[in-house]
């Protein structure tokens, strides 16, 4: 009877702590893993987002002439945001690649306020569904024209996510107060983007680069809309830079090719190491 | 042999004279009337730590964090009522030896214990920006052995400043009188409890412990035979535990070596061979604890499994489940543990040697550092495993440093059985019944 009982207890003792084991060794595992993804989401995207009329494939050239002048080489992956939110996908992240670029167009790409903010929605949607399928915490992103304006609106409506990490934004030639040349005039946008500035992460690092034909214009937007930009970042973030690039190829729609912002680019937004 | 015998039988009468000692005599009643309150707040504390904390151990590991139950309300109900159960069971712990010493020495008192309980009540409470806060250490079971030495002395003060001649001398009908008697010891050991009040104030217990926690570190950071400091450290943290400190005072003394050691794992996929496997986390808090603290669950199997004594195996029956969990509060008060005992060597040398087993086993990489964090309320078995990533080998090294710690606690168990039989000096729960067999 004594013995039995003594059996009872080893016995049932060995049941319970082995049933715990091996459900705890599960949960430990799946624990391990999600901690060193965690770490090993070491993964920092470029995130770029083109301007009106612009389709996913408007930085190719940038991106072959990024990774031509430098040793690392950073893998491309497009992303066409439908109308309804879904994305097509196009080229990949290569597999040990920390710093691809990923662009977001829209199919919807028209100009205009209204559709900026449209767009801005369904940049949210693409960074969110991003995030998951690649586990990145923190990015970097360029915007050219009104890409720079998505970006601004989103930072300051939509992309709203504690687990993400803006690090850096270089908009080029955004025309912050639209076409107006009036340095006086603003526009509903730019008194919308100024109001709602305080929502902008402070820790932010921001580059405005303008490109310039001539003493005020690229050719599309006025040098004095892009310099708008100041009103929206200065005083907000922790470094807010301007920069006015001229010379050959300084035309609005040629500056994601300009050398000049290339070579910004690799030295302002590309991670050094 | 002769020598050794003599030596065993000095021991013995050691135990037993502390246990003739007037203090003992009173703690026992006291201990057995909070045991049932213990044993509530214990089990109380299991049930929150594993169903209702959405980071506990059984809510992991089930997954059960999306489970109604583990709802911030419920978890702050269940946490409150268990440290109200605790506090109360340490008042109550002061009043009761307040109270029985003033019995004993034929000074009964109607306050004697209610001044007990204020004293401690004051020493423990802080009132500040209009609400009271109370110093966690003072009312939980780690406090019962002050709360008690703190309930002797209102005891003693009772007893040579209540004028009992004068009280002896008063008619039946003498309420006034009788009652005013109480007001001078009262008031007195008010004042003496003000003026300890205002010492301890003096003291900054904080700033002491962190500059004693930086001490250690630059001590063992330049020592040569670091695993001998960690030895020490460990007897040290126990003997704390004993006396009724926080035994768990370095507990975080390692955060930035346990972080280098996680990353270290986390990039190289395997904690095979972190930088600093050897600190006092992976030897003490980890391997020191597997039987949670003090090992006491090893000795809890242990009675269970050839304990002799049909109480004390009654008392682990009840331990078992607490203990399994890490809560030690039952076999700390009803054992005791918690007051001069025979189990004192065991109780501080079994974590030593599961320390010097895992120095061992680290050194020469036969497992994993355990590196990785584990949820609250993990029983002490499974601690190992689970923060070494599920390693089964791991496991299998804190089942042998379990059987080791049921070894060195066994001839202890024999001499608790033997004053038990022979002297009929055992502890307080486990001798009552005897009388009873």
């Amino acid at each position: 009877m004594k013995i039995s009982r003594k059996i009872l207890l080893i016995g049932s003792l060995s049941v319970v702590i082995v049933l715990l084991a091996v459900m705890s060794g599960q949960w430990a595992k799946r624990n391990v893993q999600a901690l060193e993804t965690q770490q090993a989401s070491k993964l920092s995207p470029i995130i770029m987002v083109p301007g009106s009329n612009a389709s996913q494939n408007r930085f190719n050239q940038l991106v072959t002439e990024l990774n031509q002048t430098s040793q690392e080489q950073h893998s491309l992956l497009r992303v066409l945001v439908h109308k309804d939110n879904s994305l097509s996908y196009s080229g990949a992240i290569r597999a040990n690649d920390n710093e691809p670029i990923i662009v977001i167009g829209f199919q919807d790409n028209k100009d205009g306020f209204n559709n900026i903010q449209h767009q801005a929605g369904w940049f949210n949607h693409a960074m969110q569904a991003l995030m998951v399928r690649y586990r990145f915490k923190n990015v970097k992103i360029v915007g050219h024209s009104n890409g720079g304006l998505i970006s601004t609106y989103a930072l300051e409506h939509t992309l709203k996510s504690r687990d993400l990490h803006i690090k850096k934004l270089m908009t080029i030639a955004a025309p912050y107060n639209l076409n107006d040349a009036n340095s006086h005039g603003e526009t509903a946008m730019l008194r919308s983007l100024v109001t709602y500035r305080t929502r902008i992460p402070r820790d932010l690092t921001v580059y405005s680069v303008a490109g310039s034909q001539n003493f005020n214009t690229d050719g599309l937007v006025p040098l004095y809309s892009v310099l708008a930009g100041r009103y929206v970042y200065q005083g907000q973030v922790r470094h807010f830079t301007e920069l006015t690039v001229t010379g050959s190829q300084s035309e609005h729609s040629k500056l994601p090719q300009n050398s000049q912002i290339i070579q910004l680019i690799k030295n302002f937004i590309v991670d050094e190491d | 042999m002769i020598k050794k015998a003599d030596n065993l039988n000095m021991f013995i009468a050691m135990l037993i004279k502390l246990r003739q000692t007037e203090f003992f005599k009173l703690v026992k009643p006291t201990l057995i009337s909070i045991f049932p309150f213990v044993l509530l707040g214990s089990f109380c504390q299991m049930i929150r730590l594993n169903l209702f904390t959405s980071n506990g151990f059984l809510v992991s590991v089930l997954g059960l964090q999306h489970w109604a139950l583990t709802n911030r309300g419920i978890d702050e109900l269940m946490l409150s009522l268990t440290k109200l159960i605790n506090a109360t069971t340490v008042v109550m712990a002061a009043f009761l030896v307040a109270k029985k010493y003033t019995q004993v020495h034929h000074c009964e008192s109607r306050l004697s214990g209610g001044t007990a309980a204020l004293s401690l009540l004051f020493l423990a409470a802080h009132y500040t920006d209009d609400e009271f806060r109370f110093y966690g250490l003072i009312l939980t079971t780690q406090g019962l052995t002050w709360a008690m030495i703190l309930g002797f002395a209102v005891g003693i003060g009772f007893r040579f400043l209540g004028r009992p001649a004068r009280r002896a001398k008063l008619k039946p009908g003498d309420v006034v009188e009788e009652a005013m008697s109480e007001v001078l010891p009262i008031a007195m050991i008010v004042i003496i409890i003000v003026l300890l009040k205002i010492g301890m104030g003096q003291l900054n217990f904080a700033s002491i412990g962190t500059h004693l926690t930086g001490q250690v570190q630059q001590l063992i950071a330049n020592s040569h035979f670091k695993v001998i400091w960690l030895l020490l450290m460990g007897v040290f943290s126990q003997l704390a535990e004993f006396l009724g400190f926080s035994g768990n005072l370095w507990n975080n003394i390692d955060q930035s070596t346990q972080i280098i050691n996680l990353n270290a794992a986390l990039s190289k996929h395997s904690a095979l061979h972190v930088p600093n496997s050897e600190n006092f986390h992976n030897l003490f808090v980890i391997f020191g604890n597997v039987g949670g603290q003090g090992m006491l669950l090893s000795l809890v199997v242990l009675i269970l499994l050839v304990g002799k004594h049909k109480n004390l195996r009654n008392l682990s029956r009840l331990s078992l489940l607490p203990a399994f969990f890490n809560l030690d509060g039952p076999i700390m008060v009803g054992f005791p543990i918690l007051y001069l005992s025979t189990y004192l060597i065991p109780f501080v040398f079994a974590p030593v040697v599961n320390m010097m087993l895992a120095w061992i086993v680290l050194a020469l990489h036969l497992i994993p550092a355990p590196v990785y964090p584990i949820p609250a309320g993990t029983p002490g078995i499974l601690m190992a495993f689970i923060s070494t990533g599920g390693d089964w080998g791991t496991l299998i090294f804190s089942l042998v440093c379990f059987g080791t710690s049921m070894l060195v606690y066994y001839p202890f168990l024999k001499l608790e059985e033997q004053l038990l039989d022979e002297f009929h000096m055992g502890t307080p729960l486990a001798e009552v019944n005897q009388h009873e067999n």
